[in-house]
C-alpha cells in the first residue's frame, strides 16, 4: 500500500494521537485553503508555497514518510503532460494583449506562459492534497476513520438513513483492503512463476496479464465475502439492531489546540486571499519582499 | 550443485519502523535430484527463501544461484558473477524471468491462481508464456494433466467447477507443463482431506522419481519422513540445521524448532520408554519395525 492510501505507520506522535474527527476537519479546511483564489500567479505560488511548508511541518511532526509522498507524485506526470497539451492547444480566454507569449507560430497560433503556469498551479494544488491525504491515512487507523465517518453521518439517522450499515460496510471494505492487496500480490507472484510479465509488453499483453490477476482475485473476493457474511450471521449480527461502539472517541485539550492552530491557518490564508484580490499594492508588497514580478 | 544460497539476507519493509529480517545469513547447497524438505515454524522464512530461487524476490544481501542463474539485488555482485559465464548464459541471466521456466513454483493454495475458461487453457498458459509453440504447449499440457490424474473429459470444463483437490492438481499441472528441472511446492497438502493429501504426496513422489529436484515446504513431518532425502531447518530467519530425516527425528532438538515428531518416531520413542528390549534405535521406518516386532512375537 505505497500510495496515497498509505498504511498506518505505527508511531506515537502528536498527530497520531489527535482525535480523528479533528484530523478530518483539519484536512478539509486545509484542502479548501489550497483552492482559494490568491490573485496572480506570483501570489498563488508564494502563498501556496507557504501553505506547503506548513504541510511539510505537519508531515515531519507525524513522521510521515516523505518518500511515500514523492512516490505518490509519480503518477501525476501523465496528468501534467496532458494538462500542458490542453492548455497549449485551447485558446486562452480574456484579453490576448494581457497574455505572456511563450511561442508565436507563423500561422498566428500562439502559446502563452499562462498555460504552463496553470498546469503547474493545478499540479501543485493536487500534490498538496495528496500530501494531506497521506498525513491522514498514515496517522489514523482505518477503524478510527470509520468511527469518525459514522459520527459525521449520525444526523442522517433522523431521516432513517442506515448509517450503521453504511459504517459497517465501510469498515469491512477498509479492513479488507490490506487482505486483498496481500492476496493480489500472492496471485501476481504465482502468475509470474508461470511466466507472466506485469511490467513489460504492449497494451493487449498487459490487458491479458491483468486478467490473470483480476479473475482469481474476484473469485476469492466473492467467496471470502460469502464466508464473512455467514460468519457474521453465525455470531448474531443483525444489521438493523441498535449498536454501541467499543471505541469511544474523546476530544481532549490537544484537539482543542489543534483546532485553534488550524483556525489560525485558515484565518491567515483567507486574509491573504482577500488581500491579494481586493487590496491595491499587495502585489507590489509581494514583489518587494520576494522580488517576484507580477505575473 | 544445482542450487546454492550464499549468505542470503532479506529484509521486509526496509526503511520502515516495521522492518525485520525474514532471512538472515542463509547458506547451503542442493544437489540435482535431491528431495529437500524445508521446515520450520510459521514466520521462520521458508516461503521467502523459496521465492529467491526463481527471482520472485531478490535477496537484500548475498545471492541465490540456480545452475548458471544468479539472483541478487546487489548489481555489482551480479555483474561480477555473470561476467565469468559464457555469452549465452550471461544473456539469459539478464532476462531473469527465464529462471522461472527452470524453477517451477507451486504456491500455497495454488487453485487461487486459476483464471482461464477451461482447464486445458489454464494449464497451457505457462508454456505459452515461455514461448513454447501452441501445438507443443497443448501436448505438454495434456501430458501434465494426465500425469496429475485429471481425466480427459475434464479438459474442456471450467476450472472453477472442480473440487478443491482437483483444482490443486490442475494448478500443479500448470507448473509441470512448463517442464521445470526443479519443482518447489509451498505446503501443497494444506487444506486437503486425507485422500487428497495422499494423492498429492504420491504425485510429488512420482515427479521426484523422474529425476527432478523437489523442494517441499511443509509442516507435516510424516510427509517429510516419507519423502525427503535432506532437511533444511529454519528458525527465526536463520538456518539452524541441514541433515537427513533420520538425523533430525532421532535427535533431541526437534521440539526446540517447534516441529512435530512423526507418528513413527513417537511410537518408537514410546517403545523404548516402555522398556522394549531389542535395539531399535537404528530403525527408521514402519516396515523394518514391524518385522522386528513380528520376529519377537514368534
Amino acid at each position: 500500500m505505497n500510495s496515497v492510501f498509505g498504511k498506518l505507520t505505527p508511531f506515537n506522535t502528536i498527530i497520531h494521537r489527535l482525535d480523528p474527527r479533528v484530523k478530518i476537519i483539519s484536512l478539509i479546511a486545509l484542502m479548501v485553503m489550497c483552492f482559494l483564489p490568491y490573485g496572480n500567479y506570483a501570489n498563488k505560488f508564494i502563498i501556496l508555497g507557504g501553505l506547503f511548508l506548513i504541510i511539510i511541518f505537519i508531515m515531519i511532526l507525524g513522521k510521515v514518510s516523505f518518500w511515500s509522498f514523492l512516490k505518490s507524485l509519480r503518477h501525476m506526470w501523465f496528468m501534467m503532460i496532458f494538462l500542458v497539451i490542453i492548455f497549449a492547444l485551447i485558446p486562452q480566454a480574456g484579453d490576448v494583449s494581457e497574455k505572456h507569449v511563450m511561442i508565436a507560430f507563423e500561422n498566428g497560433y500562439t502559446i502563452y506562459w499562462e498555460g504552463l503556469l496553470q498546469t503547474l498551479h493545478i499540479t501543485f494544488r493536487l500534490a498538496m492534497m495528496l500530501s494531506l491525504t497521506l498525513i491522514l491515512t498514515s496517522t489514523t487507523s482505518p477503524m478510527d476513520l470509520t468511527y469518525t465517518f459514522e459520527r459525521f453521518l449520525t444526523p442522517l439517522r433522523l431521516i432513517k438513513f442506515p448509517t450503521q450499515i453504511i459504517s459497517m460496510t465501510l469498515s469491512l471494505a477498509l479492513r479488507f483492503i490490506p487482505t486483498l492487496l496481500g492476496e493480489a500480490q500472492k496471485i501476481m507472484k504465482a502468475q509470474r512463476s508461470r511466466g507472466v510479465d506485469y511490467q513489460r509488453g504492449f497494451l493487449n499483453k498487459k490487458i491479458k496479464s491483468i486478467t490473470t490477476l483480476i479473475v482469481p482475485l474476484l473469485v476469492n473476493c466473492f467467496s471470502r465475502s460469502d464466508e464473512l457474511s455467514l460468519a457474521m450471521n453465525a455470531r448474531g449480527y443483525e444489521p438493523y439492531e441498535k449498536r454501541t461502539n467499543y471505541n469511544i472517541l474523546i476530544f481532549g485539550l490537544k484537539d482543542v489546540v489543534a483546532i485553534f492552530v488550524v483556525l489560525l491557518i485558515v484565518g491567515g490564508f483567507s486574509t491573504l486571499c482577500y488581500f491579494s484580490n481586493n487590496v491595491e499594492g499587495f502585489d507590489d508588497m509581494i514583489n518587494l519582499i520576494f522580488g517576484v514580478p507580477t505575473f | 550443485m544445482q542450487i546454492k544460497c550464499e549468505k542470503i539476507k532479506y529484509i521486509y519493509n526496509a526503511k520502515d519502523p516495521n522492518s525485520y529480517y525474514a532471512l538472515d545469513d542463509i547458506s547451503f547447497e542442493i544437489d540435482k535430484g535431491d528431495f529437500v524438505a524445508l521446515v520450520g515454524k510459521t514466520g521462520s522464512g521458508k516461503s521467502t527463501l523459496i521465492q529467491t530461487f526463481n527471482a520472485l524476490i531478490l535477496p537484500t544481501e548475498g545471492y541465490s544461484q540456480v545452475e548458471y542463474f544468479y539472483v541478487t539485488s546487489d548489481k555489482k555482485l551480479f555483474k561480477e558473477k555473470i561476467s565469468k559465464l559464457p555469452k549465452e548464459e550471461r544473456n539469459e541471466n539478464k532476462k531473469q524471468f527465464l529462471i522461472r521456466k527452470k524453477v517451477g513454483m507451486v504456491f500455497q493454495f495454488p487453485e487461487y491462481q486459476l483464471f482461464a475458461e477451461t482447464v486445458l487453457k489454464d494449464v497451457m498458459f505457462g508454456p505459452k508464456n515461455f514461448k513454447v509453440p501452441e501445438d507443443e504447449a497443448k501436448e505438454l499440457s495434456i501430458k501434465a494433466l494426465k500425469d496429475v490424474g485429471i481425466p480427459e473429459n475434464y479438459f474442456e470444463r471450467s476450472p472453477f467447477e472442480l473440487s478443491g483437490g482437483e483444482k490443486r492438481r490442475v494448478a500443479i499441472a500448470g507448473i509441470l507443463a512448463s517442464n521445470p528441472d526443479i519443482l518447489i511446492l509451498d505446503e501443497p497438502t494444506a487444506g486437503l482431506d486425507p485422500e487428497g493429501k495422499k494423492e498429492i504426496i504420491n504425485l510429488i513422489k512420482e515427479i521426484h522419481s523422474t529425476g527432478k529436484t523437489v523442494i517441499l515446504v511443509t509442516h507435516d513431518m510424516d510427509v517429510v519422513m516419507e519423502c525427503a532425502t535432506k532437511i533444511v531447518v529454519l528458525n527465526d530467519a536463520k538456518l539452524v540445521k541441514i541433515c537427513t530425516p533420520e538425523e533430525l527425528f532421532n535427535g533431541n532438538d526437534i521440539e526446540t524448532y517447534a516441529l512435530e515428531i512423526p507418528a513413527f518416531y513417537k511410537f518408537k520413542k514410546l517403545l523404548i520408554e516402555k522398556g522394549y528390549k531389542k535395539d531399535i534405535s537404528s530403525i527408521n521406518n514402519f516396515d523394518e519395525l514391524i518385522s522386528v516386532l513380528g520376529a519377537q512375537d514368534e
